[in-house]
């Protein structure tokens, strides 16, 4: 076996003329192996040639044997073996890749607080900070197999901003501007693509708690992009820091989903399975905090209804007497006065929004938003058979196949299958 | 017989940009890695000049990747590579002087790497996975980020033979727009 830390490659040739500069190395610990496995094959060839015949087929079996990996797979819970192995695990090398805006974190040491500038006063015991702990998360195993260095998700983290962070972050301001000293008795569930239900809630973080219910890790191979909710949250970490300082408490809750976590089916060879299922606090547990009503928040009424995950609590919090609506982001639009977002789009419509949701009373003056009445607002959760049921969770579910050899756990099959099943070719051109 | 061997090839050709410190640093990588190495060198090696290249992909003009698990081709290209540095086949053996960019006049670097692999070991087989890309694809900038991203899940201690080189070691030795139309750099295919 070679040893990563001994010398092996020499160099044989080195060359620097003006035109070109190069080297080339040879593995001398790799020549040592192939020169003994020369010298084994010559040895079986010369007894094969000495006619022992009848033992072909048997040898042939055995080398087999030996050759196949006396290995198994073994499906363990994602997030379980990312705490365990590191958030990258199977793909160190792989980086992780942004969109929109995104920039390094120009304070990174303010990562170390992002958990506790996140974390709620009022609404902290229904607070899931998981996500907010894989920054700095270091594995407590190593695969057998890795050989790539482990490097905390921290030092591949960046801030980042996209043009419909910008809008989720613009109609989280308008919302907390109608919040701002009534008190509805409602919470809001905020069902967006994670960095938008992010720049929501940092919008809205003056008047309203954020309390995330984020349960997953980024991975370079994730189906679930969470790496990208994480940088929303780098970019508005101020927001949520100065929101949790200067909301008045107690506060009514702004439950955050990320509405990606349910990704469509999952191919185990080339992805890391990195969903998660969301749940929302029982009827007794918002009661108890005041709150009587939620306020389902989607991007356009045709998200709706419910993601399936979500539809056993919300029919059950009906049914307890907890009043659902919905909320589409797209009744909100800018106004051309004063360049901000008001629900209808205008500042003297902004406040209809008590007449469309009357949980508290809205300004007399206040013109109805007739352009919004095309979004649905009431909503009727309805049982329905779905996939993502949280008694019956469908097969392999938020799991990585890890390849086990007795007791040690060598990689993640992701890394290794289809390879070795797939007969020799070549690709590209020269 | 011993154990048979698998062949990675990439190489680029991108516009030298005056002042950019693509080059020098390409050199200084190459000048500075040591006589003797560990495979862990090797990976930090490749490593970074996969990144440096993969950030100036903009700049690069042409290029050409192959991959190979046939034990005798793999052998065979290999020399093939290796050649290519021994007999400075690509290389000025005048100056070209320094590129006039406001008279449309450039200059040209090519960077080549090439890994002699050991077949059948698991990050070779991942490796080969990595490789398997759609002929439409095969010449796409995003095909070559792709790639160098994934020599990162290479293994050195399955790698038997590496070579790596840059033309040209001087600035004023910069391959011309002339000088990739001879046939000797057909090879290289445009990017898309």
């Amino acid at each position: 076996m070679n040893d990563d830390h001994k010398p092996a490659f020499e160099r044989d040739v080195a060359i620097a003329e003006p035109g070109l500069v190069g080297a080339r190395w040879w593995n001398r610990a790799l020549q040592d192996e192939a020169a003994a496995m020369s010298r084994r094959s010559a040895m079986r060839n010369l007894l094969v040639g000495a006619g022992v015949l009848g033992a072909v087929a048997a040898c042939g079996v055995g080398i087999v044997a030996s050759v196949q990996p006396d290995t198994e797979e073994r499906l363990q819970a994602s997030l379980a073996a990312q705490r365990l192995y590191g958030w990258n695990l199977g793909a160190r090398d792989r980086a992780l890749l942004y969109e929109g805006f995104a920039l390094q974190l120009q304070v990174p040491s303010m990562l170390s607080s992002l958990i506790v500038d996140t974390l709620p006063h009022t609404w902290g015991h229904l607070h899931d900070r998981t996500l907010f702990e894989a920054p700095a998360a270091m594995p407590t195993a190593n695969l057998a197999e890795e050989n790539v260095p482990f490097v905390p998700l921290s030092d591949q983290l960046r801030a980042m901003v996209t043009p419909a962070m910008r809008r989720a972050f613009d109609v989280g301001v308008a919302v907390a501007s109608l919040f701002r000293g009534r008190t509805p008795a409602a919470g809001l569930v905020v069902d967006l693509p994670g960095p938008e239900s992010v720049a929501f809630a940092a919008g809205a973080a003056s008047v309203l708690e954020p309390v995330f219910g984020i349960a997953n890790w980024p991975h370079p191979l994730g189906v679930v992009p969470a790496h990208l909710t994480l940088a929303a949250v780098a970019h508005h970490q101020p927001e949520f820091q100065r929101g949790r300082e200067e909301r008045p408490r107690p506060a009514l809750p702004c439950f955050v989903l990320d509405r990606n976590r349910l990704a469509d089916a999952v191919d185990h060879q080339t992805r890391f399975d990195n969903r998660y299922m969301a749940s929302l606090p029982s009827a007794a547990a918002l009661r108890g905090g005041g709150v009587y009503r939620l306020l389902y928040v989607v991007a356009t009424a045709s998200n709706l209804p419910e993601l399936d995950d979500l539809n056993d609590d919300m029919v059950d919090l009906t049914r307890a007497g907890i009043a659902v609506s919905s909320l589409a982001l797209d009744a909100f639009s800018l106004a051309l006065s004063d360049g901000r977002v008001y629900y209808g789009g205008d500042p003297s419509t902004h406040e209809s929004f008590w007449s469309h949701y009357p949980w508290a009373p809205a300004a007399p003056e206040a013109i109805d938003a007739w352009q919004v009445n095309a979004i649905p607002r009431s909503y009727h959760p309805a049982r329905r058979a779905t996939l993502f049921s949280r008694a019956a969770p469908p097969a392999g579910f938020a799991t990585v196949p890890l390849v086990v050899a007795g007791a040690s756990v060598l990689g993640v099959a992701f890394d290794r299958r289809g390879s070795w099943n797939r007969s020799s070719g070549s690709w590209g051109g020269g | 017989m011993s154990f048979t061997h698998s062949i990675f090839a990439l190489e680029l050709c991108l516009q030298l940009v005056p002042g950019d410190p693509l080059r020098p640093t390409l050199q200084r990588l190459i000048e500075q890695h040591p006589a003797w190495s560990t495979p862990k060198d090797k990976w930090r090696l490749y490593r970074e000049v996969s990144q440096l290249l993969t950030s100036r992909l903009g700049y690069a003009i042409s290029g050409c990747w192959d991959f190979f698990d046939d034990d005798q081709r793999a052998l065979s290209d290999f020399n093939m590579w290796s050649g290519g540095m021994t007999t400075l086949e690509g290389a000025r053996r005048t100056a070209s002087g320094i590129a006039d960019p406001y008279r449309g006049d450039h200059r040209y670097m090519t960077f080549t790497m090439s890994l002699l692999l050991q077949h059948g070991t698991p990050s070779e087989r991942a490796f080969a996975h990595a490789c398997n890309i759609a002929e439409v694809d095969l010449w796409k900038r995003a095909t070559f980020a792709h790639l160098l991203n994934c020599i990162g899940m290479i293994s050195f201690a399955s790698v038997k033979s590496d070579v790596i080189y840059l033309i040209p070691r001087d600035d004023t030795f910069g391959l011309t727009a002339e000088d990739l139309r001879a046939p000797k750099f057909e090879y290289l295919r445009p990017l898309g």
